[in-house]
């Protein structure tokens, strides 16, 4: 029976709820934001916290699932529903088929790789105007009606209503993700992370698991792409740049804690709170943002997430002194 | 104990004297992309707010409804990106109605906010930098600023009023959503006039080397050069070109300054180059259109900021003024609906202060579907500096 981490989720859910409780378009979108970089952060722990692949063409997947999305809502004039459960299988069939490819290869070799199928992604959002609308981009992308649940009627027209379906996305995959680190499937990923030939020498086709990881990777990045598609109603090929997405969502695991549970919601929060906060001439606040994260990582190797035990060992470090004999009386002078 | 609540009453008071002091406060949210891959398009573009702003407070202020008003002007930082511009609106409007926003970001931006002010009652955008098409269908968005397809007008008027330009090679930055879409219109002005286009060539903004593009364009042995994007890319593109051994004419459309040309170091490749552009500062000067409100402009800009302005200043600096105006005309600043009613009668009469040369519509009004229109300019680069032939009026 796995540890199941209350106060985290309890923080989260208040969290949330405090956001939604102010209400203001402005709190709700941070609020949508971070919910955003969060589940893009999770979807990319598979690949890179548990089975230690480099993938930067997370992005690429994150603008299928917008660009699937926005196609089927303004050309094919279908409902948010459709695209969600439509975009995932697709990104997880595209990353099924490259990944027997490109999984042959780690390191930065693999980096490398992921960073030309963005590139590829990219110049296919450019390009291939038919369908993406080309660097114009898809406009008109409209959020579904009200949905009634009984008494209960969310307006996913409204920001409040879209947050709320964003809260469920990301506690419904945040709570997949705590319990898919404890599976069998999930162990033998680390052990891939760890040694990769070693694990294969244990009877394990780690091809498959790779494959399986890269693949649950491009289904989460697509369904997050997706509602980012009806969060902003406007899809342009700049956030799904390499640099605006695929690089981001790393810089949020990196902070946050690569492999942990809480690392991508703590890096997606700091990375999207501190800019708004810092209220700084624009490239001091720029200089500070990146010394802040420059001190994070510099103090805290493992992210954010590992500040409580950075904690706690601080705390244990007076007891050790205190246990230490006393030194020697020196001799009079 | 007596310090802390000495202390508390202190603030209280502050708290309630500043209150006091902008109660007559008329506030604009100017959104910028202050940080950002379009930072150095846009930071000219805020500081000409700013200026427009501290000029119109050192007039007295301006008196709407019989109540005299000081500008306050906040800046927004939108960083270039789309979802932080987003926020930047809700930050706006989640201050209290009503709302109004100058400058408006970059075209992906302002694509992106557009449903959210679509059908609000509360809020004004003055787009100045924007060329996306179709941002003035918004009922919230007015445009002081030339659109890309005022441009492409202009450039294919040009273009074929030469005799001896009859093959094109084109060349567009197709991450520059606004000059993307003129792309067929561009084409279609083109071929109508009998111009055969031998080369399609595009970039990304930010591109360091054109070399495949401009190989791909000279060897078709076109007649001239078009080429359209931003100013620092067009000015190493045109390096470039020279570098690599194409001699013949360059027309380009990007709004370059010298600036952008000394930055490049493009100064002599420059020569002979034509640019069809909506006239910035240097030009009106040069020209003699607008001539002392262009050179009074420039003159308390590089007194205030200690640089030349840019490409977008004097747009966005105009644009609070036909703001203001509006307001002035309506007798309200909080009755949105009123101040759109002025916007949409107002004429190019009832703005001396602005710099740009608004081409009037029909009756003198200055906008017509919330868009106003523009004279561009024809020049072309001589000894170290751009020099205006004509005036497209």
């Amino acid at each position: 029976m796995p540890r199941i981490d209350w106060l985290g989720y309890v923080v989260l859910v208040a969290a949330m709820a405090a956001i939604y409780i102010n209400g203001s378009g402005y709190a709700l979108t941070i609020g949508m934001t971070i919910m955003i970089w969060s589940m893009l952060a999770i979807g990319l722990n598979v690949p890179l916290g548990l089975t230690g692949y480099y993938h930067m063409g997370i992005g690429a997947f994150f603008g299928l699932g917008a660009y699937g999305a926005g196609f089927m809502a303004v050309r094919l004039g279908q409902p948010l529903i459709v695209p969600l459960l439509v975009m995932p299988v697709i990104g997880a069939v595209i990353s099924a088929a490259i990944g027997p490819i490109i999984l042959r290869i780690r390191g930065l070799h693999f980096a490398t790789a992921t960073l030309a199928i963005g590139m590829i992604a990219s110049d296919v959002m450019n390009n291939w105007v038919a369908v993406t609308g080309g660097p114009l981009g898809l406009a008109g992308i409209v959020r579904p009606a009200p949905m009634v649940f009984g008494p209960v009627t969310i307006d996913l027209s409204q920001n409040s209503g879209f947050y709320l379906l964003g809260c469920a996305l990301t506690l419904a995959l945040l709570i997949w993700f705590a319990w898919f680190r404890t599976t069998a499937f999930a162990l033998v990923l680390r052990g891939i992370k760890s040694d990769d030939l070693q694990t294969r020498a244990f009877g394990y086709s780690t091809m498959r698991y790779k494959v399986g990881a890269f693949a649950i990777s491009g289904a989460i990045a697509a369904a997050v792409g997706v509602y980012y598609a009806f969060f902003i109603q406007y899809i342009s090929p700049e956030p799904f740049s390499f640099a605006a997405s695929s690089f981001q969502a790393f810089v949020i695991l990196a902070v946050g804690g690569i492999g942990s549970l809480w690392g991508p919601v703590l890096g997606a929060t700091l990375i999207t709170v501190l800019p708004e906060v810092l209220d700084l001439q624009p490239q001091v606040r720029v200089m500070t943002y990146g010394a802040i994260l420059l001190v994070v990582i510099v103090f805290l190797p493992r992210g954010l997430a590992s500040f409580g035990a950075y904690l706690r060992r601080a705390g244990r470090a007076p007891a050790r002194e205190k246990v230490q004999p006393a030194p020697l009386e020196q001799p009079a002078k | 104990m007596r310090n802390i609540f000495t202390l508390a009453a202190g603030s209280v008071f502050v708290l309630l004297a500043s209150g006091h002091a902008h109660a007559d406060t008329l506030r604009l949210s100017d959104m910028e992309s202050l940080t950002g891959v379009a930072s150095a398009v846009y930071v000219p573009q805020a500081n000409a707010v700013q200026l427009a702003g501290e000029q119109i407070n050192a007039a007295g202020g301006v008196t709407i409804g019989g109540v005299n008003y000081t500008l306050q002007i906040d800046q927004y930082d939108d960083r270039t990106d789309t979802s932080a511009g987003v926020a930047t609106v809700q930050k706006i409007l989640g201050l209290g109605a009503p709302s109004f926003i100058m400058g408006g970001g970059t075209s992906s931006i302002s694509a992106a906010y557009s449903p959210i002010i679509k059908d609000r009652t509360d809020v004004i955008v003055m787009v100045t930098a924007s060329l996306l098409p179709g941002l003035t269908d918004n009922p919230s968005i007015y445009r002081p600023r030339v659109t890309s397809k005022q441009y492409t007008d202009s450039i294919v008027s040009f273009v074929t009023g030469n005799p001896e330009f009859k093959r094109v090679a084109l060349g567009v930055d197709n991450k520059n959503a606004g000059l993307v879409n003129e792309v067929p219109a561009l084409k279609a002005g083109l071929l109508a006039a009998g111009v055969e286009i031998v080369a399609e060539e595009e970039w990304g903004s930010g591109n360091p080397q054109f070399a495949t593009q401009i190989a791909a364009m000279s060897r078709n042995n076109p007649d001239v050069l078009v080429l359209r994007g931003y100013p620092a890319d067009v000015a190493r593109l045109v390096k470039q070109a020279r570098e690599l051994g194409y001699s013949g004419p360059i027309v380009t459309n990007s709004g370059m300054s010298a600036t952008d040309v000394e930055n490049a170091q493009a100064a002599e490749s420059m020569d002979g180059v034509v640019e069809v552009v909506a006239p910035v500062v240097s030009d009106l000067i040069a020209g003699d259109l607008n001539k002392e409100a262009a050179q009074k402009f420039e003159d308390a800009y590089q007194a205030r900021f200690g640089t030349p302005s840019g490409l977008l200043s004097v747009s966005a600096y105009d644009a609070v003024f036909i703001l203001t105006r509006a307001m002035e005309h309506a007798g309200t600043t909080t009755d949105v609906p009123a101040i759109k009613a002025a916007l949409d009668v107002l004429k190019v009469s009832d703005v001396p202060e602005a710099v740009t040369p608004i081409k009037p519509y029909d009756g003198d009004l200055l906008f017509k579907d919330r868009q106003a229109q523009f004279v561009t300019v024809v020049r072309q680069w001589k000894d170290g500096k751009f020099v205006p032939l004509t005036f497209v009026k």
